[in-house]
């Protein structure tokens, strides 16, 4: 009978074997009991690796969303603010003209509380956030409303005037104007210093579109207003026409169309105003609704990340355990094998 | 008298026989703790004379068995070189939570380019945007780099193997011929069959083998694919080594005694060992991985190219924020070997460089024609908008990167970090597969042919009763040879 031993070298090369493996996973799992992670991420999720890339970068847009969201909604605010000043100018204008249509010196009053509501609107409209105009529309880098008093406007005003009427705005021959000329005028001359390329010429540097803000993947809102706005142009005709036509040298039928005209055209204004906070006011809403998506959305992401990513803390520390003792096992067995030997014997 | 006297040699041919045993027990211990020794076996039977006689050693051999430790030779050693250079590839991804991969980087670019559309005049917005479009470029060119290295390594590796292949079969020629012309005596044959056995396991470490013992006992040595390797003399491997390969430039294949042994259009190919793992590098994994950086490298500089504004447009579309060697012209919509290598940030935008940040905003880097900002507004969104769009839009790629070939860029940089780790877990798998492997059949071959020394030690133990025993008869002869001699005086 011949019963081939088992080799003395195999014995020892398996033994080194088995105990490099265990000494492998071992240092494997305490890693992962550090990092709470796999210790080899990609070779543990081989293919899946680009599912879970596509989860970080979606997990990173998402943060992103949120971030740029929570800056496009505190512009948005710091704009409600502006249009909420203009309406308060328009308003407290209004009470003025309402107030002084009958008075007998309603021409002085309305002169000088148009001329203050003009440099309220103009610094109201001229508020930057961020270094940057509200009302600029793409041109966030320019002033969107001159400075009324001196600026081209006032000469447009003046040149109008004169070649409507025969005569300046200061000139006591005013006092003859009628009612129908001031209403004529009105509608005719001094509307065309409010037309487009007139009213870019004389008032406003904003261009009429506005800066989109993107709020998700899918999703661009209008955030924003500009000093092109039509009942920002609305306010200013109520207020010039007051400021310039009123002179004080006007009969009262005359100023009494005057001031009906600028309280249509100012009215006008609070309505619009309104419209474009409640448009914002809109927009403002979808931010908040899609940033509730995206903050579910981040959790969603999260959670599958540290699902297919991590380990979970009590198998890896029941493994460690388990290596431990493997591994002392072995080295036990190690050396009662080097000690077996028949040299030990003869 | 003839009693004593026959009692007398079987003695001494006892003790020469439990010498001659002794001799190969020691033999087998000394080589106890080398992995290429066969055991040797002493056998003895009885002579003409009636003596005892010791029969030539045998040598433990089981063809079979080494055969099969062969061929797990080949397979391991093989899947552990592919793994080893796929490795060195996946690198370049990273750990998936770290910010050094390409679709780190694509991503991080395409956040800075929502940024800046978002707020247009903001130029700090802008720079972190070209920034990050320098990151991305960098992070592109150098995982092509690594491509091109580990291609490069691998045709060195190739190299290497061929030489390595070539001097063992000068090695076995002398050896084999020493072993068919039984010129040696049995001790040294022994040795040569076993530093012959040594070759061969080196042999297949490089190349799959098949082997045919002779009746002469020479040994024929065949390719896994079938080539003449080795048959009385040696065959030679040819291979051209290229001194640097650049993308989409293939590699010289190998030849063995004329035949061409690696690569597509082989009639016999080799099947395993490094040789074969590394023509597979170098000429499929390597490329393939270059192909989708090059298509992504592509794809970024098609999206970010300006064409003609004029209100008749007359001039050919030209390169924008990336170009690269062929700039201005915009890369055609096929495959491009190298762009990856190539690709940088426009200097035309790069402040660092003295380039213009508002040409990210407004277009314009081939001059006035190509500005879409007419107005010259601050805040003009209309560019950067389509830019967005574009990076978001699936494009179609080429077939050649082994990925689906519609995908937006984000979509191709994270489905081409996962062929890279997918190749490694296969790899992985399979290296750990064929290493068990060739450690089963190392242990089944090293129990038939290797020594236990607790077997020598029982041997020698019994060689040393036997050497006593017939020392007693000796002494006991010789006791009853003088007794005899005090009767007779």
């Amino acid at each position: 009978m011949v019963i081939n031993g088992i080799s003395t070298l195999v014995t020892a090369l398996q033994t080194q074997d088995s105990l490099s493996t265990a000494q492998k996973k071992l240092n494997d799992a305490v890693t992962e009991q550090s990092t709470l992670r796999h210790a080899d991420v990609g070779l543990t999720l081989g293919g899946n690796v680009s599912r879970n890339l596509n989860w970080r970068a979606k997990l990173s847009d998402t943060t992103n969303y949120l971030d740029a969201n929570a800056q496009a909604l505190s512009r948005a605010d710091a704009l409600q603010t502006t249009l909420d000043a203009a309406r308060t100018t328009a308003s407290s204008f209004l009470t003025t003209l309402s107030g002084s249509r009958n008075a007998a010196n309603g021409q002085s009053l309305t002169q000088q509380g148009s001329g203050f509501a003009i440099d309220a609107l103009v610094g109201a409209a001229n508020a930057t956030y961020g270094g940057q105009y509200l009302l600029g529309g793409l041109n966030t880098d320019v002033t969107p409303l001159n400075a009324y008093q001196g600026g081209p406007a006032q000469s447009s005003f003046d040149t109008a005037f004169q070649s409507f009427f025969g005569f300046a705005k200061t000139d006591p021959a005013a006092s003859t104007i009628t009612a129908a000329q001031m209403n004529s005028f009105l509608q005719g001359p001094y509307e065309d210093l409010f037309q487009s390329s007139s009213w870019s010429a004389n008032f406003s540097n904003a261009t009429s579109n506005n800066l989109q803000s993107r709020i998700d993947d899918n999703q661009q809102v209008d955030l924003s207003a500009n000093a092109n706005d039509a009942a920002i142009q609305d306010l200013m005709r109520g207020m010039v026409a007051v400021q310039e036509a009123g002179n004080g040298k006007l009969n009262s039928t005359a100023y009494q169309a005057l001031v009906d005209y600028s309280m249509g055209k100012v009215s006008n204004a609070i309505q619009g105003l309104g419209d474009t906070q409640a448009r914002i006011g809109a927009a403002q809403q979808t931010v908040t609704q899609t940033n509730t998506k995206l903050s579910s959305m981040k959790d969603v992401l999260d959670g599958e990340i540290q699902r297919t990513e991590g380990v979970d803390p009590a198998e890896v520390a029941t493994r460690v355990n388990n290596l431990t003792t493997q591994l002392e096992a072995n080295y036990t067995v190690t050396g009662k094998l080097a000690k077996l030997s028949l040299l030990n014997y003869i | 008298m003839s009693g004593i006297s026959s009692a007398l040699s079987n003695a001494i041919s006892g003790l020469l026989v439990s010498s001659g045993q002794t001799a190969v027990v020691s033999r087998n211990i000394t080589k106890a703790n080398d992995e290429n020794y066969s055991r040797e076996i002493s056998t003895t039977s009885t002579g003409a004379s009636g003596a005892a006689k010791l029969d030539p050693t045998q040598r433990a051999a089981d063809k079979k068995l080494l055969a099969a430790f062969l061929q797990s030779t080949s397979i391991s050693s093989g899947q552990s070189t592919l793994l080893d250079a796929i490795t060195q590839l996946s690198n370049t991804v990273g750990d998936v939570q770290d910010d050094g991969s390409i679709a780190w980087s694509v991503n991080q670019f395409q956040q800075k380019l929502q940024a800046t559309e978002a707020d247009p005049g903001n130029t700090t917005l802008a720079s972190q945007a070209i920034a990050s479009a320098k990151t991305l470029a960098s992070a592109l060119k150098s995982a092509s780099q690594v491509t091109q290295n580990v291609r490069n390594d691998a045709d060195a590796g190739i190299a290497t193997s061929v030489a390595n292949i070539n001097d063992l079969l000068q090695q076995f020629q002398k050896l084999d011929n020493s072993i068919a012309g039984n010129s040696l005596d049995p001790d040294s044959r022994a040795a040569a069959m076993d530093a012959r056995d040594a070759i061969l396991k080196k042999l297949s470490a490089e190349i799959g083998i098949q082997t045919v013992t002779r009746p002469d006992n020479s040994t024929a040595i065949y390719t896994d694919g079938g080539v003449t390797l080795f048959d009385k003399s040696p065959r030679t491997l040819t291979f051209v080594a290229s001194s640097s390969l650049a993308p989409g430039v293939a590699g010289a294949p190998v030849y063995a005694d004329g035949v061409q042994i690696t690569g597509a259009n082989s009639p016999m190919p080799s099947k395993s060992g490094n040789l074969v793992a590394y023509a597979q590098v170098r000429d499929q994994i390597a490329p393939t991985y270059q192909n989708q950086l090059d298509e992504i490298a592509r794809a970024l500089v098609t999206s970010f190219s300006e064409t003609d504004q004029s209100a008749s447009p007359s001039l050919p579309d030209a390169t924008g924020l990336f170009s690269y060697s062929g700039s201005p012209a915009v890369p055609g919509p096929s495959l491009s070997a190298g762009l990856a290598s190539q690709i940088k940030v426009n200097a035309a935008f790069d402040p660092t460089v003295g380039g213009n940040i508002k040409l990210l905003r407004d277009g314009g880097a081939n001059g006035a024609a190509y500005s879409y900002n007419a107005s010259n507004s601050a805040g003009f969104q209309a560019r950067l908008q389509s830019l967005v769009q574009s990076l978001g839009q699936a494009q179609s790629f080429s077939t050649a990167t082994q990925l689906p070939t519609s995908n937006t860029i984000l979509g191709l940089a994270t489905a081409s970090a996962g062929w890279v780790e997918s190749t490694r877990s296969d790899a992985d798998s399979k290296s750990t597969n064929a290493q068990a492997a060739q450690t089963r059949t190392k242990a089944a071959l090293l129990s038939t042919t290797g020594v236990n020394l607790d077997l020598e030690m029982s041997t020698m133990l019994n060689l040393e009763k036997s050497y006593q025993a017939a020392a007693k008869v000796l002494t006991t002869v010789n006791q009853m040879m003088s007794d005899l001699m005090q009767v007779v005086r």
